[in-house]
């Protein structure tokens, strides 16, 4: 390649980045950047991860299996591909659920929100920072930390499990309602532990605000639902910043996806124009009014303020979303007194989409279905999937700010920077 | 009919802890690598985060190479590998190779690694069919047909189950650290079930998802977690040992499930799995999943 050379030394100043296995997110990717005299001349991020083909395979499968399937797209946020699929499944065969459903839903997804960050946090995101390959050294030179991650988990694990079976994989919900209804005594006494990890969610926020984190401004568009008058979780309008304001059905004519070559994930644009952040941040910057009283005091103590550009800091919206989430779930357990229902329902054919939160942002879920119930087409685009370009766009802005820096620290910048989207890489290739 | 459910909702895991007092000199702990294929990496991530277990696991593991949870490059000798998911690239196949070489205990991990799992219902539609329905170019996405990890290696156990059981991955750990075989239930579901007092929904419940159980011919050491909850065993443990696949499928046909649910229940975790396969054979008829494994 013919590169214009500098004079003065007559070489160019290059820098490259060229990490394989990308450690501590979900899944498999790369990053390979070369920087000559603080340009970036080639950066790709390739999500190498073998494809799964979940759209190809479920085609034929019935309706009432559909959510299982698709829950294990994700190990870390099965619960939100469930709901996600029953809601569109449910919308597309005309089959309503009840309010009672609806609620236990939310809970599930948001107790399951609330354990994705602070696993991404703890273990994921903080060892960077810290100074460390991984959590296990924590374990013994900050036990403090390392119990305070033990305890939060357990208590929001705890909750899943009392809805939903088990932690991982729930399995009582399924088409129409849940197969088993927990007692009242059990939530609340799941709610009960949680109340004992408010005081170690507002300590998350001020640890993770106390991390060095770099300054780093790189103007997104934010794309996220926009709660009415709760936060938005497994509902709302599809809003983003940069003004569009459309609902759940109108979201394929506005939102695209291409292939790329050197990538097994698609990469979603909007509006054909380019390409937007999805997650925490993205929430927080659009709903912080919709937040707790104890989140938005924390957020004021610790100086984050919206709308915030640096992607560095989707770590600490989600930190703020564990407070918000675990008061969210206290409130929701104690207003609901479970009784047990049967769901009838007959099916008809149909077809319809759905778009919740999920923990590392917008989900969407779209299915055909027959008259019979057989699934004809399938359509799901998940966080990652909607953030790739995106972490693409903001790794072509950071290269060059940084490319003084030596070859180590580049690297690690840009780790950070990709962990801090707590990408999923599984889910982009699902 | 109201059904009532146990009152014993989850084992206590305190109980059965053991604590280790003296911390374990890392000369003596097992030198483990990770490895995940094609998966969800939901049962590394069990393992990482929701199993409670966690600080015995380090006391008795010494984890050289996990990349979820370590920014470290393969570092070798290890004793123990992992593997996670099910093997769907030729690069796969030569890693697993290398691995086997290496390795002293090889570890299925997951249904995925042991039968191929949910990614595996690809192979009951042709590639191309599958392929095009996702990508617009097929040709950019290098992929083959799912297939279990034993398809190809000897395997020394397997850790079944979608996600893993917590109680069998610390029986199987403490075992390998001791040198000794772990016990690896060879009995059904079932039997797990009656010990936890359950009424069996097979025979109360109606419904797909609440009343087709596949509990009895499925391998237990789930400590029937799904079946407590209410939920009909959907196999994600693949066949016990002599399971009557041709009795269960009568047994469904009696309760008046139709051919499309019975084919469905079969294929959903251990489709490839010589027994399942045949159940879901038996009753349609017209299917065989285009990558068909040998009979075990």
């Amino acid at each position: 390649m013919a590169e214009k050379r500098r004079i003065t030394t007559g070489k160019p100043l290059e820098k490259q980045v060229k990490v394989d296995y990308l450690a501590r997110t979900e899944g498999e990717a790369g990053i390979y950047a070369l920087v000559l005299d603080s340009e970036v001349k080639e950066l790709k991020f390739n999500i190498w991860e073998p494809a799964r083909f979940f759209e190809g395979f479920l085609i034929g499968r019935m309706y009432y299996e559909v959510h299982d399937l698709v829950s294990r797209i994700c190990g870390i946020c099965p619960v939100s591909h469930m709901t996600t699929a029953l809601r569109a499944l449910e919308k597309a065969t005309g089959v309503t659920v009840s309010e009672q459903t609806k609620i236990l839903r939310r809970i599930l997804a948001r107790s399951q929100i609330v354990a994705s960050h602070i696993v991404h946090l703890y273990m994921l995101a903080a060892p960077d920072y810290m100074g460390y390959d991984s959590i296990i050294p924590v374990t013994q030179e900050h036990p403090k930390i390392f119990k305070r991650f033990l305890r939060m988990k357990t208590a929001v694990n705890n909750l899943t499990t009392v809805i939903g079976g088990r932690a991982l994989h729930t399995m009582t919900a399924i088409f129409g309602g849940f197969t088993y209804i927990p007692s009242r005594k059990n939530l609340l006494k799941a709610a009960d532990s949680l109340k004992e990890i408010k005081n170690d969610a507002l300590e998350t926020v001020r640890f993770i605000s106390s991390l060095p984190i770099p300054e780093f401004h790189s103007k997104n568009v934010y794309t996220s639902l926009k709660g009415k008058d709760i936060y938005p979780v497994n509902e709302g309008r599809l809003c983003t910043t940069s003004g569009l304001d459309i609902s759940e059905d109108e979201y394929r004519s506005h939102f695209t996806e291409r292939q790329l070559s050197y990538t097994n994930s698609k990469y979603s644009s909007l509006d054909g124009k380019g390409s937007f952040m999805v997650g925490a941040l993205a929430r927080i910057n659009q709903n912080f009014d919709l937040l707790s009283n104890d989140a938005k005091t924390i957020s004021n103590e610790v100086g984050f303020k919206v709308p915030n550009y640096n992607p560095y800091l989707n770590n600490l919206a989600q930190a703020i979303e564990i407070v918000d989430g675990i008061e969210d779930c206290i409130g929701l357990v104690g207003g609901l007194h479970p009784k047990e229902e049967k769901s009838v329902y007959t099916i008809k054919g149909g077809e319809a989409g759905a778009i919740t939160e999920a923990p590392r942002g917008l989900l969407y879920h779209y299915y055909r279905v027959s008259k019979n119930g057989v699934i004809e087409k399938a359509d799901i685009v998940t966080p990652t999937a909607h953030n790739a370009f995106n972490i693409e766009k903001d790794l072509n802005l950071l290269l060059p700010k940084i490319s003084h820096l030596d070859n180590e620290t580049i690297t690690m910048r840009c780790e950070e920077l990709i962990r801090a989207y707590d990408p999923c890489f599984s889910c982009s290739v699902h | 009919m109201n059904l009532k459910k146990p009152p014993a909702r989850t084992l206590d895991l305190k109980r059965t802890e053991v604590k280790l007092t003296a911390s374990v000199n890392s000369n003596d702990k097992v030198k483990t690598a990770l490895f995940k294929f094609t998966c969800c990496a939901g049962c590394q991530f069990a393992l990482l985060y929701f199993f409670h277990q966690l600080p015995e696991t380090l006391e008795l593991l010494d984890f050289v190479y996990f990349k979820m949870a370590m920014r470290k490059e393969l570092e070798e000798p290890y004793e123990l590998a992992f593997v996670e998911g099910g093997v769907s690239t030729p690069e796969h196949i030569e890693q697993l190779k290398a691995i086997r070489s290496q390795a002293k205990v090889l570890v299925a991990f997951g249904a995925c690694a042991a039968h191929g799992g949910i990614p595996s219902i690809k192979n009951w539609q042709t590639e191309r069919a599958v392929e095009e329905n996702v990508y617009p170019d097929p040709l950019l996405v290098s992929s083959i047909k799912v297939s279990p990890i034993d398809e190809f290696v000897k395997v020394d156990y397997h850790l079944r189950g979608c996600p893993i059981d917590e109680v069998e991955f610390m029986e199987l750990i403490r075992s390998v650290a001791a040198d000794k075989s772990p016990y690896i239930r060879g009995h059904p579901v079932c039997v797990e079930c009656k010990l936890r007092n359950n009424i069996c929904i097979l025979l109360m419940r109606e419904g797909v998802q609440e009343g087709m159980c596949l509990g009895p011919v499925t391998r237990a050491g789930c400590r029937a977690v799904c079946t407590s909850n209410m939920r009909a065993c959907f196999g994600c443990r693949g066949p016990m040992s002599n399971s009557n696949i041709p009795e269960m499928v009568r047994t469904f046909m009696g309760k008046g499930f139709s051919a499309k649910d019975i084919e469905m229940r079969f294929t959903e975790y251990a489709g490839l799995s010589a027994e399942f396969s045949e159940g879901a054979r038996a009753y349609y008829g017209r299917k065989t999943p285009y990558y068909h494994r040998k009979a075990a």
